[in-house]
C-alpha cells in the first residue's frame, strides 16, 4: 500500500511525529475543548510570588472567614437555630469571645512562623507531622484537614452564595444550584491550571482588605464622632422570642467560641506555600504571615465590635456583614453603591477561598498518595499539570455537602475548622518535638511557643469537639477514624503488594522460561475477523498452534469444519469444543486450564476483535471477546491477545481502508 | 375409557421397563473391563469410556488425514487420534463411546491412536 512496502531500495527515515496520523480518541478531544492544549511536564514550574501577590495568594482562605465567622458566634449566643442562646444579653459576650480568639490567633500566627523557618520548603502539617511524629499521626492531621478542606469549599461557596442573596433576594430559593454551579466553576478551572496567578487573586482579595478596613473605620468614625450608626431594621417577632430566654453558661459561651474557631481556618496556607516565595524565602513568609495575622485580627475584631454595637441580629435571608455595611452606609445613593461593592467584594473572596482549597487538597492528597495511603491515581498529573482526580474528588465531595445541608452556613459550621485544629495540634507537636531533637540554636523558645501553640489549639480543639459533637461535629469525629483506618489497610495492601511484586525481580527475569508454547486462535466463524487473527498467528512460531471453536449450535460447528478441511493451510488444525450449557467463557477456560495447569506451558489466547468507530456500533455487538479476555486474566501463564479487525465507514464512502495487512493503530491511506 | 387408559399405560410401562433393560444389558457388556480415566497409565492397554468434548480436525492439505477428539468422563480426558480418517459416523460432538488401545504420548498429552471403539447409545449411563 504505501511506497516503503515495494520499493527496493531500503528503509525511510521514521515520518515526523506530527504527520503520524492516529486519530486522537474522544475524551482527548473533549479535554482539549474543555481545558485547552495539553502542557508538557517540563511546563511544570513554580511561579515566585511578590510579598504583596503571595498575601492575596495564600490568604483569601483565612482573612474571607471573617465574612462568617462573627455572625457564627452570634447565631450561637442568640440562639437562632441552636437550642439555649441568650437574647439580647448575647452582645456583652461577642467582644470577649472574640478577643479570645484573636489571643489563639496570635499563638498560632508565632507558632507558624516557627514552622516557616523549620520547613522552607513546603511544610505543611502533613509533612511537619510525618517527619516528627511518624507517619500514623500524620495520616491523622492529613485527613483532619482533607476533610477541612472540604467543607472550606462547601463552606466558602455557601457563603458567597448568602452574600449574593443578601443582595439579591430573589436568589435565595435557587440557593442550592448556584453554589453546585460555582463549585462547579471553580473546579473547571482548576482542571484548566489556573496557576496560582497573582493578578487573579489580588484584585478580589485586595478589594475585600480594603471594603473591609473602610467599612470598619468608617463605622467607628461614626459611632464615635459623627451621629451614631443607621439603625439595622430587625424583625420584631424574632426580636420579642430572643429576648425571654436566661443567662449564659459556660457551655454556651465556649460553644460560640467553636463556632468562632472557623475564622482560625486559613492559616496555615502560607507555611504549605513557602517555596512560592521569593527568596529569602522563610523570611519572605514570615513577614507576610505577620501582615496577615494583622489584618485577619483587625477585621475580626472590628466587624464584631461593629456587630455589637450595631445589636445585629443575623436572619435567614441576610447576613451579618450585609447588615453591618447596610447599617453603616446607610440609604444614600454613595452608601447604596458602597454596600453593593462590598458584599461584591465578600462574595469574591469566599468564592477564592474555596479555590485555596482547590490547591491545596489535591497536593495534600498526592502526598497521602505518595507514601501509598491513598489511591494512586492521585499522584498524576492531568491534562494540564494540575492533579485532575484530586480536584474532581473535592469538587464530587464539596458539591454532595452543600446540597445535603442545602447551603446553609450554620449548618456546615459545626462541621467545620475541628479537622483543622486537629491539624494544628498535630503539627505544632511536631514542632515541639522536633525542637527537643535538634536542639537547634534558640530551641527553648522554639519550644514554647510551639508547646504554647499545641496546648492552646489542643484546648480548642477539644473544646470544638465537645460543644459541637451534638450539632455535627460528630460526623468529623466519628469519621475521621473511620478514614484513617481505611488509609492504613489501603497502605498495607499497597506495601504487600509491592514487596511481592518487586521480590527478587531480576531472578524471575531471568529464570528459565516455560518448555512449551501453545497458540490459541479463538474462532468464531470464517471471516475477515478471524482470518485477521489467523494471518497473525501464522507469523508466531509456537510448539503447538491450534484454532479452537467453542460449538453452540451444531449445525455452525460441521459448516465450519468443513470449510476449514478446505482451507489451503497445513498447520492449522481446528478444534471444535463442545459447549452444552452454552458458557463460552467458561468452556474456553477449561480448555486453557488444560494446557496450562501442567506448570511447563505458556499459552497464548489471540481473540479477533472488530473495532468500531463509534459507540453506537459498540451497543449492537455483544462484547464477547473484552468478556472472555477478563475471564482468562484469572489463570496463570494464560496471556490474552486480541488481534483488531478495524471496521472502515464504508457506508459514506470515503476512509476504505485496506486493513488485511494494517497495523494495530489503523493507519490511513492517502492515495485512496 | 379407564380401563383402556389404564391398560396403554401398563403397555407402555412395560416396553420402558423392557426398553431399559436392554439398554442395561448392551451397556453392562460393552462397559465391561472399563476404567475411570483418572486411573490409565501411560504405556499400557486400557479400556475406558467417556463422552466426546472436543473434536479435531486437520485442513486437506496436510499430507496425513487424521480426526482427533477429546474424551472424557468426570475423572479426567484423554486424546484419541484417528488416523487416516476426516470423518467418523456416529463420532460427533456428545457422543458417548468405549475406546480400548495402548497409551502413547502425542504433544504432551495423552493419546490412544487408532482404538479399537464402540458407539454407545446416549441413554446408556456411563460409569465414571
Amino acid at each position: 500500500m504505501t511506497a516503503t512496502a515495494e520499493t527496493p531500495t531500503g528503509p525511510s527515515p521514521l515520518p515526523p511525529t506530527s504527520r503520524v496520523d492516529i486519530p486522537e480518541n474522544r475524551s482527548f478531544r473533549l479535554k482539549n475543548k474543555m481545558l485547552g492544549q495539553p502542557l508538557n511536564t517540563d511546563q511544570l514550574e513554580h511561579e515566585r510570588l511578590t510579598n504583596t501577590t503571595a498575601l492575596a495568594v495564600f490568604s483569601s482562605d483565612a482573612l474571607s472567614s471573617t465574612a462568617y465567622a462573627s455572625e457564627e458566634i452570634l447565631r450561637t449566643l442568640l440562639g437562632i437555630g441552636v437550642v439555649g442562646g441568650i437574647g439580647m444579653l448575647a452582645f456583652n459576650y461577642v467582644m470577649p469571645i472574640t478577643i479570645a480568639m484573636v489571643i489563639v490567633l496570635v499563638i498560632l500566627i508565632f507558632s507558624y512562623r516557627q514552622t516557616i523557618k523549620a520547613y522552607p520548603s513546603a511544610g505543611g502539617a502533613y509533612i511537619v507531622t510525618k517527619d516528627n511524629l511518624g507517619l500514623l499521626p500524620a495520616q491523622v492531621a492529613g485527613v483532619a484537614l482533607l476533610t477541612d478542606y472540604i467543607l472550606t469549599v462547601s463552606v466558602s461557596v455557601s457563603a458567597g452564595v448568602a452574600a449574593l442573596y443578601s443582595v439579591f433576594h430573589g436568589v435565595y430559593p435557587y440557593r442550592v444550584p448556584v453554589a453546585v454551579f460555582f463549585i462547579a466553576i471553580i473546579a473547571w478551572g482548576n482542571l484548566r491550571g489556573v496557576k496560582e496567578s497573582g493578578k487573579l487573586f489580588a484584585i478580589p482579595t485586595y478589594a475585600f482588605l480594603v471594603s473591609m478596613c473602610f467599612m470598619i473605620i468608617v463605622g467607628i468614625f461614626k459611632s464615635v464622632f459623627g451621629g451614631g450608626l443607621h439603625d439595622v431594621p430587625y424583625d420584631p417577632v424574632q426580636l420579642e422570642a430572643l429576648q425571654t430566654t436566661g443567662v449564659a453558661g459556660i457551655f454556651l459561651l465556649l460553644h460560640a467560641f467553636a463556632s468562632g474557631g472557623a475564622a482560625m481556618t486559613g492559616v496555615e496556607a502560607i507555611s504549605n506555600g513557602v517555596p512560592a516565595f521569593k527568596a529569602p524565602e522563610w523570611q519572605n513568609a514570615r513577614k507576610t504571615l505577620m501582615v496577615m495575622g494583622g489584618f485577619l485580627g483587625f477585621m475580626f475584631l472590628g466587624i464584631s465590635w461593629l456587630a455589637t454595637s450595631m445589636h445585629v441580629v443575623p436572619s435567614e435571608e441576610k447576613t451579618v456583614l450585609s447588615q453591618i455595611a447596610q447599617g453603616v452606609y446607610g440609604d444614600a445613593a454613595i452608601g447604596k453603591g458602597l454596600f453593593i461593592f462590598t458584599q461584591a467584594a465578600t462574595m469574591l473572596i469566599l468564592v477564592l477561598a474555596a479555590n485555596t482549597a482547590f490547591a491545596d487538597f489535591p497536593r495534600l492528597a498526592s502526598f497521602h498518595a505518595d507514601d501509598a495511603f491513598m489511591p494512586k491515581q492521585l499522584t498524576k498529573r492531568g491534562h494540564r499539570l494540575v492533579f485532575s482526580n484530586g480536584i474532581l474528588a473535592l469538587a464530587v465531595v464539596a458539591a454532595f455537602m452543600v446540597v445535603l445541608l442545602s447551603a446553609d452556613v450554620s449548618k456546615l459550621i459545626p462541621l467545620y475548622a475541628i479537622g483543622v485544629f486537629t491539624s494544628f495540634t498535630l503539627s505544632q507537636a511536631g514542632m515541639g518535638r522536633r525542637h527537643i531533637r535538634l536542639k537547634e540554636q534558640g530551641w527553648k523558645l522554639g519550644l514554647f511557643v510551639n508547646g504554647l501553640g499545641a496546648v492552646a489549639t489542643g484546648v480548642v480543639t477539644l473544646v470544638i469537639g465537645y460543644t459541637k459533637f451534638m450539632h455535627g461535629a460528630w460526623v468529623i469525629v466519628l469519621l475521621v477514624p473511620i478514614m484513617v483506618y481505611l488509609l492504613v489497610r489501603l497502605n498495607h495492601q499497597y506495601e504487600s503488594e509491592k514487596e511481592e511484586l518487586n521480590d527478587d525481580a531480576q531472578q524471575a527475569a531471568t529464570a528459565p522460561i516455560m518448555r512449551r508454547h501453545v497458540v490459541m486462535v479463538l474462532i468464531d466463524r470464517l471471516d475477515r475477523t478471524s482470518a485477521r487473527a489467523i494471518q497473525y498467528a501464522r507469523t508466531l512460531t509456537p510448539d503447538d498452534l491450534r484454532a479452537v471453536h467453542i460449538a453452540i449450535d451444531e449445525h455452525h460447528a460441521e459448516e465450519l469444519t468443513d470449510q476449514w478441511i478446505e482451507l489451503p493451510l497445513s498447520t492449522l488444525p481446528l478444534e471444535i469444543r463442545e459447549c452444552p450449557d452454552r458458557r463460552i467463557n467458561r468452556t474456553v477456560l477449561e480448555l486453557c486450564s488444560e494446557f496450562a495447569n501442567d506448570g511447563q506451558t505458556e499459552l497464548s489466547v489471540l481473540i479477533p476483535r472488530r473495532v468500531y468507530r463509534s459507540a453506537w456500533h459498540k451497543l449492537l455487538h455483544d462484547r464477547t471477546a473484552d468478556s472472555i479476555s477478563r475471564t482468562l486474566s484469572d489463570v496463570p501463564h494464560v496471556n490474552v491477545t486480541f488481534v483488531p479487525y478495524h471496521l472502515t465507514r464504508s457506508a459514506k464512502g470515503q476512509h476504505v481502508h485496506q486493513v488485511e495487512h494494517g497495523a494495530v493503530s489503523g493507519t490511513t491511506d492517502s492515495s485512496h | 375409557m379407564a380401563l383402556f387408559s389404564r391398560g396403554t399405560k401398563l403397555a407402555e410401562a412395560q416396553r420402558v421397563a423392557a426398553e431399559s433393560a436392554e439398554y442395561e444389558r448392551l451397556g453392562s457388556r460393552a462397559l465391561a473391563g472399563v476404567t475411570p480415566i483418572a486411573d490409565t497409565v501411560w504405556r499400557s492397554n486400557v479400556r475406558v469410556a467417556g463422552r466426546v468434548k472436543g473434536v479435531r480436525v486437520q485442513p486437506w492439505a496436510e499430507k496425513i488425514a487424521s480426526l482427533e477428539i477429546t474424551l472424557a468422563d468426570h475423572t479426567g480426558g484423554l486424546t484419541v487420534v484417528f488416523l487416516g480418517r476426516r470423518h467418523i459416523s456416529g463420532i460427533h460432538l456428545g457422543a458417548h463411546l468405549v475406546v480400548e488401545g495402548m497409551l502413547t504420548e502425542v504433544r504432551h498429552q495423552l493419546t490412544i491412536i487408532n482404538p479399537e471403539y464402540e458407539l454407545l447409545p446416549a441413554k446408556v449411563a456411563l460409569p465414571y
